[in-house]
């Protein structure tokens, strides 16, 4: 999808896509602003073997946007038909796909601290923006987790935190380069 | 007992002595490297892929006496493997079986189904630390945080471990033999 398709989407009264597809969206460009650090710095030595973990982590972002989508919308689906039993389900699986963007998008923040540590000096101010940025996304990500727990004291409100001040710790190294 | 780092020919060795735990261990160190060839080599429907799975380990089970070289024991296995599967294949379709022979095989598919297998085994090889660190993150998507947390390791140092245990697993597999390949040729 086109950026200006996506805004126009974005900005229609319709619930989705929102907030998670943006923090999606931004994660995907933290990510590309690595990629074009790790290449713009060569492949070879200390950054060759971060290059593995960034095609990792891209393809676990692969479709994430989708998920948290796509759950969303049927936790929303299910809180309309008032079904308890669906409501439940419903809620989990959207909890699980935002507690899983928010693994991702730590785990985007950290690359580009490590990136931002040994890349072309040239180029460490994009990894800094990429860590910064991907820390964004994980702040949003923890945000949304948290509005979609149904017990307080659940876990994953935990899990979703602890991963968003990971991602800030990543992001606050990486600017400070 | 053997070890998490017990070679192929050692867990050949004990299974023929007739050690059940070493059956189980054979299954689990090949049972992704038959499905590979099931799945992807040869596409089999999944609602064959299964008895299919099976039957190889049943006739493994039966013909283990048979193996002379038991590091060989991969190989053998996609031998056996790549027959039941043209054996179920012909049986389920409708166009002459002669056009149903060793072409029928995905190639490329099975030649990453035993790199696959090759860093399977090279990673094996690594430290015990290594190869949890490896396995976390590539095979189960944990994030560093949760790595972290869960192995008692500072935050900040997952990216850099898993770097070196990378170069480590390139060591082992740059210096591994050339054995003979799922599709049955020496690469």
């Amino acid at each position: 999808m086109h950026l200006e398709e996506l805004t126009e989407r974005m900005s229609a009264p319709e619930p989705t896509p929102a907030s998670g597809t943006a923090a999606t969206v931004v994660l995907e460009l933290a990510l590309a602003l690595v990629v074009k650090v790790v290449a713009r710095s060569g492949n070879d030595g200390p950054m060759g073997a971060l290059t593995s973990q960034v095609r990792a982590v891209h393809r676990r972002l692969e479709g994430e946007g989708d998920r948290v989508e796509a759950t969303y919308t049927a936790a929303l689906d299910a809180l309309a038909a008032g079904d308890r039993l669906a409501i439940g389900q419903g809620v989990g699986e959207a909890l699980d796909a935002v507690l899983r963007l928010a693994g991702t998008a730590a785990d985007v923040a950290e690359l580009a601290r490590a990136v931002a540590d040994r890349c072309d000096p040239v180029a460490r101010p994009d990894a800094a923006a990429a860590a910064a940025l991907a820390a964004a996304a994980a702040a949003v990500a923890a945000h949304l987790a948290g509005l979609n727990l149904l017990a307080a004291a659940d876990e994953r409100a935990g899990k979703a935190r602890a991963l968003a001040d990971a991602a800030a710790a990543s992001a606050a190294a990486a600017l400070a380069t | 007992m053997l070890t998490a780092a017990a070679s192929d020919s050692q867990i050949v060795a004990a299974c023929r002595a007739g050690d059940r735990d070493a059956w189980q261990r054979l299954v689990e160190r090949f049972d992704r490297y038959v499905l590979g060839i099931i799945r992807h080599g040869y596409r089999v429907p999944p609602q064959d892929a299964e008895d299919v799975f099976q039957e190889v380990f049943i006739k493994a089970y039966a013909r283990l006496g048979d193996l002379r070289n038991d590091d060989a024991i991969g190989p053998w296995l996609a031998g056996i493997t790549r027959r039941t599967c043209l054996t179920r294949l012909r049986t389920r379709v409708d166009e002459p079986v002669d056009s149903l022979d060793e072409e029928t095989a995905d190639e490329a598919a099975l030649e990453q189904v035993e790199r696959a297998m090759d860093v399977d085994a090279a990673l094996r090889r690594l430290p015990e630390a290594c190869q949890e660190i490896l396995e976390r993150f590539f095979r189960d998507d944990q994030p560093y945080a949760q790595i972290a947390a869960e192995l008692g390791l500072p935050a900040g140092t997952i990216a850099s471990r898993i770097s070196r245990c990378l170069s480590k697993l390139k060591v082992e597999l740059e210096g591994r033999q050339e054995p003979v390949s799922a599709s049955g040729h020496t690469r």
